[in-house]
């Protein structure tokens, strides 16, 4: 099953916002260099367990984790884990787009800075790079010191995938990415995430059945808190193992 | 990282330090009004500085009662406040239920201009204007109780009024709708279902103009006569806490200045009261609140 | 309740549906007269903001006052041949007569009651053995035959000759005396002030206290009414009860000459002139029961007759350029209030420079790091607190804390440190509501890209607050600006520029105020209230632009 080297290995996750629990035992194993697309109904826990995967859920009041997240083999609950270091290398990109209210170079540039990148012409190079990878740069070159707020919602969301980039992350989280967005720029973000998974790890919740078909090598099923069905996106949309799974993808709920 | 750490742990401690400086200053102050006022019952009773109104702190054998000057404050502050709230009541309701929007913001920005302008500036139109209007309405040297109310009660109104306002918007529109669609009219509603429901909010607001209005020195100075008697009617000369403390402040020494540091515990007494039960109003008005949401 | 429901179930329909309807109408009514009502009481409310904003600033802009006075307003360049020669340096304006008198006699020591200024005075006299100096004297004192006598001051310094004493005039800026005409006329450094000295002289009986009642201020048309026979009874001016009886100065006189520049004719009738001369005249008022009649101050005040008071209604600019580039002087009563604004912009920056990180740190612990708990709920209430402290309670702290256990003095840091404590809650308030309102989608942004905290608060909430906070600011500092209370005992009330952090200092509305307790100008008090009043507004001013800027970008 696994084709590809292990870059997250998930084992007996358990995650509750105060009384609530949201995930339930979740085993699953992440390869490199893929898109993993997570689905399922609304509040199945999906996007939960996508913000376990960097910490974020570290900033809502009233979370408790048990079990363990292996990012390359090191347990990112582990005491003494640095956040803000697996933050780096584990990026994410939100369901809104979300630039700061800043240049679009400075949005970019962003990341290298509060890590530490000074020289102009390092940043410069970065910024540039980056924009190009988020098949943005074309469209903003002539106006990277104008503001973000000012670019279109595909762009403004191209630009935070690009500002992930910046700081060079091995994986990319992707919460809905293009849930908020119209079907060209929707188009246009699927063929970046085939360009990115030559390089990066790729870990995407959708609500998209299509799009998680269309893009994706492997593919979860949540429901209520349960990891459903894990497996080839082909496999599991073709000749789901579970009923609930093939409930799911033939429309019956959600 | 453990620089980082440091780092971040530091400013988190300086952060802390200045959300602490509140607290320490309201410390300080109760600590050395305290310290300067309460000397003075050594030699004057409790009791006697507060019920008695012979105030002759320079006189061979001093006298230290600030009765008059207490009655004074809520003499002023209760006339000021009979005439703000219903005026400030109808302009909140105005702006919450019956103005359009270009004419509600008009009048905002008005009432705003009103809360910014400085307390000697309403002396002197108090001494200009309201003392020549209320000698003609009333009689009297137009200098007293009466002219300090009416300039207070302009200076409470832009309090009132926002409190007003704010609480009405934020009864749900289901309230409102629900009773519209029971036939009541729109004034009917306003009554009957808004204002009940908007009242600890409204109530809060008023406590408010009043320990604002408790409080406020220039403009009563300049108005309210300050004569140290006991006040002989509404339009009579009055001196309140505030006018005690600045009056003879430029000038006192001895027992004399330590009995005005315990005017002002007095005065600071009365308005932590008053700040407690606006803690509690407001805090009911939220609970109320979040209540109505959750049924 | 169940009454009614009962009648409206049995009754006809007809009578439930016109009972019904009259309630409806009468509810329709009600609401009606109670919207009406509370429309008339918003108007209401923008009426007296309009009020005391134009009534301020109109007193502020221009005075106009009711002055009291004995003189015409008639006056005259050369009387009786001689002027009044003072410095060139000086500002023109008429003199009173009475004012020209007591400057001889000591009653003045310097020009600053008379025109404002700081100079101090310096009569010079001819020598009276001189016939130029008799002129003076006698003008200034009266003739002996008439009954006058000299009265010069100690402070009057004697020239020998009118030339001497235009010379000493030219040299000296508050120097006057009092030349022949001719002599004056082409004197270089020197101008003439032209001289008030026409007043209604009356019969001493009309001046006197019959009855309760006395004789009122008269207006110009009452002195016209007088002369003219119009006025029966002196009781038509609150009077004793005595009939008017016009007198009218001898015919060819230089009084019957000066009445006639003045422009107050005396009709023919009952007014007829007296034979005789100027003392005659006199004694004729002094002798007719009821008379009045015009004459000049000095010769009515060695006759004994008493001057009847005038109103005259001066206005004028009250807050010029000059007002606001001056430095005051004599505490404000003359001068401008250039150092006051000074002082002012210097405390509220002092104020900014302590209050805004205070506040801003404040409300980024209460938003960023805190968490609920009894211990932050203390925080809160003391901020709470804090603010609805009223401004004489800082004034007492401020002097115990900062005045005298820190030592500080009074001064502009006693004051600024005072001002702080008193804005710190509006500022936290505010930038509390600014840092809250931006959204938990920036947050995440920065940190999912390994921002820590702090590079999170400092490079992307912070300034994306930044409009917010700062509207906070300047809207405590207009605030503050207006802030007296707190700081008559904690800043002090010098009105000299401050020289530093300890040197005492008064700002604008200490400055209002003090003009006004220490009696020295309720027309200044106002045109430096109407400057505070314009501050005020700027203030407000800048923070609504700021607002809308907000919006605006928000909406983009």
């Amino acid at each position: 099953m696994h084709d590809s080297p292990v870059k997250f290995s998930i084992k007996g996750l358990d995650l509750w916002y105060g009384k609530t629990q949201a995930l339930k035992k979740i085993d699953v194993d992440i390869g490199e260099k893929s898109v993993t697309a997570l689905i399922g109904p609304s509040g199945c826990g999906k996007s939960t367990f996508l913000r376990t995967l960097n910490r974020m859920n570290d900033l809502i009041d009233g979370v408790r984790i048990e079990g363990s997240v292996l990012y390359e083999d090191a347990d990112i609950f582990a005491p003494g884990t640095d956040v803000i270091d697996l933050r780096k290398r584990v990026g994410m990109v939100f369901q809104k787009p979300n630039p700061f209210p800043m240049s679009v170079y400075d949005n970019v540039a962003y990341g290298p800075r509060v890590h530490g990148v000074k020289d102009k012409a390092a940043l410069d190079e970065i910024v540039e790079r980056s924009l190009k990878q988020a098949a943005l740069w074309e469209e903003v070159q002539g106006r990277l010191r104008s503001s973000a707020l000012g670019l279109s919602g595909g762009q403004q969301q191209r630009l935070c995938i690009a500002r992930v980039l910046a700081v060079e992350p091995d994986v990319v989280l992707m919460d809905e990415p293009t849930s908020a967005l119209d079907p060209i720029s929707t188009a246009k973000i699927e063929t970046l995430l085939d360009e990115l998974k030559r390089r990066y790890t790729i870990i995407i919740v959708t609500h998209n059945m299509q799009q998680a078909g269309r893009i994706s090598d492997k593919t979860a099923f949540f429901l209520m808190g349960d990891l459903v069905e894990y497996s080839d996106t082909k496999e599991l949309f073709f000749n789901p193992r579970d009923e609930r799974t093939e409930n799911y993808i033939s429309g019956r709920f959600g | 990282m453990r620089r980082r750490k440091i780092l971040e742990g530091a400013v988190e401690a300086t952060l802390f330090a200045a959300a602490l400086l509140s607290v320490v200053t309201v410390v300080f102050i109760t600590a050395f009004l305290f310290q300067r006022g309460s000397p003075l019952f050594e030699k004057v009773p409790v009791l006697e500085f507060l019920f008695s109104s012979r105030w002759e702190p320079t006189a061979e054998n001093p006298g230290y009662g600030i009765l008059s000057f207490i009655l004074g404050s809520f003499l002023v502050t209760g006339l000021a406040l009979l005439i703000a709230v219903p005026a400030g009541l109808a302009v909140g309701i105005y702006l919450a239920e019956l103005s359009d929007g270009r004419s509600a913001r008009f009048i905002r920005s008005a009432v705003e201009l009103l809360a910014g302008i400085p307390s000697v500036v309403y002396g002197l139109f108090g001494i200009a204007v309201i003392s020549a209007v209320s000698r003609t309405l009333f009689g009297g040297s137009g200098y007293g109780a009466l002219s300090a109310a009416m300039i207070l009660a302009i200076m409470t109104l832009p309090t009132i009024i926002s409190v007003t306002e704010v609480s009405l918007r934020a009864i749900p529109r289901e309230l409102k709708e629900g009773s519209l669609a029971l036939g009541a009219t729109h004034w009917q509603t306003i009554t009957r279902v808004l204002v009940p429901a908007a009242r600890s909010g409204i109530l809060a607001g008023v406590i408010l103009g009043m320990g604002r209005a408790i409080g406020e020195t220039m403009a009563v100075l300049m108005v309210g006569g300050n004569a140290p008697i006991m006040p002989s009617g509404l339009n009579g000369m009055v001196r309140t806490l505030t006018m005690n403390i600045i009056t003879d402040m430029s000038y006192a020494t001895g027992d004399h200045l330590t009995s005005l540091f315990a005017t002002g515990m007095v005065l600071f007494a009365f308005i932590l009261v008053l700040n407690l039960v606006v803690q509690l109003a407001l805090k009911k008005s939220i609970s109320d609140l979040e209540g109505k949401s959750g049924e | 309740m169940n009454d009614t429901s009962a009648t409206r179930s049995v009754g006809t329909r007809s009578v439930g549906t016109r009972s019904a309807g009259t309630r409806h109408r009468a509810a329709i009514g009600s609401q009606a007269v109670a919207f009406t009502a509370i429309r008339g009481l918003s108007i209401l409310t923008i009426a007296v903001l309009g009020l005391i904003l134009g009534f301020i600033l109109y007193k502020g802009l221009r005075y106009s006052n009711i002055d009291r006075s004995a003189y015409l307003p008639y006056a005259e360049d050369a009387p009786d041949g001689l002027v009044v020669a003072v410095n060139s340096g000086r500002a023109p304006g008429a003199l009173d007569w009475g004012v020209l008198y007591g400057m001889f006699t000591d009653e003045y020591i310097d020009w600053a009651k008379i025109d404002g200024s700081d100079d101090d005075l310096t009569p010079i006299a001819i020598d009276p053995a001189t016939p130029e100096g008799a002129r003076a004297e006698a003008f200034l004192f009266g003739t002996e035959e008439a009954g006058g006598y000299p009265a010069w001051g100690g402070l009057v310094q004697t020239a020998s000759t009118s030339a001497a004493a235009l010379a000493a005039v030219a040299e000296t800026p508050g120097a006057v005396a009092i030349v022949p005409e001719a002599a004056a006329r082409g004197a270089p450094g020197v101008m003439t002030l032209p001289l008030r000295r026409l007043v209604l002289a009356v019969n001493p009986e009309v001046a006197e206290f019959v009855d309760d009642s006395y004789i009122e201020d008269l207006s110009g048309r009452d002195v016209m009414d007088l002369l003219s026979g119009r006025a029966r009874n002196w009781k038509e001016f609150g009077g004793p009860d005595l009939a008017v009886a016009p007198v009218a100065p001898p015919e060819g006189s230089v009084l019957a000459a000066a009445v006639r520049s003045a422009g107050l004719e005396y009709p023919a009738g009952p007014g007829s002139p007296v034979p005789g001369g100027g003392l005659e005249y006199l004694a004729a008022i002094g002798g007719t029961s009821g008379a009045a009649g015009l004459a000049f101050a000095g010769d009515a005040a060695v006759a004994g007759l008493p001057a009847a008071m005038l109103t005259r209604r001066t206005s004028g600019w009250n807050l010029t350029i000059g007002y606001l580039l001056e430095a005051p002087r004599l505490s404000g009563r003359t001068g401008g209030i250039s150092t006051i604004i000074a002082n002012t912009f210097l405390m509220l920056l002092l104020t900014v420079a302590f209050a805004a990180p205070l506040g801003l740190a404040a409300a980024v612990y209460f938003v960023e790091y805190a968490r609920q708990g009894p211990f932050v709920r203390a925080l809160r209430l003391g901020t709470e607190t804090l603010a609805g402290i009223p401004s004489i309670i800082f004034g007492l702290f401020g002097f115990l804390f900062f005045v005298n256990i820190l030592g500080f003095g009074f001064g502009l840091l006693s004051g600024s440190l005072t001002l702080t404590l008193m804005i710190l809650p509006t500022i936290i308030r505010t930038s509390e509501e600014a840092l809250k309102s931006v959204p938990r989608a920036m947050r995440e942004g920065s940190l999912a890209l390994g921002a820590t905290k702090l590079q999170t608060v400092a490079r992307v909430v912070v300034p994306a607050a930044m409009p917010g906070i700062l509207t906070g600011l300047i809207l405590a500092v207009g605030r503050a600006v207006g802030e007296t209370a707190a700081l008559l005992f904690t800043m002090g009330s010098d009105y000299q520029l401050a020289k530093g952090l300890f040197s005492s200092a008064r700002g604008l509305s200490a400055h209002v105020y003090l003009l006004f307790s220490e009696g020295i100008s309720f027309d200044r008090a106002f045109s430096t209230a109407a400057v505070l009043v314009f501050v005020v507004l700027l203030f407000n001013f800048a923070a609504k632009r700021l607002i809308g800027r907000m919006n605006r970008s928000a909406a983009a």
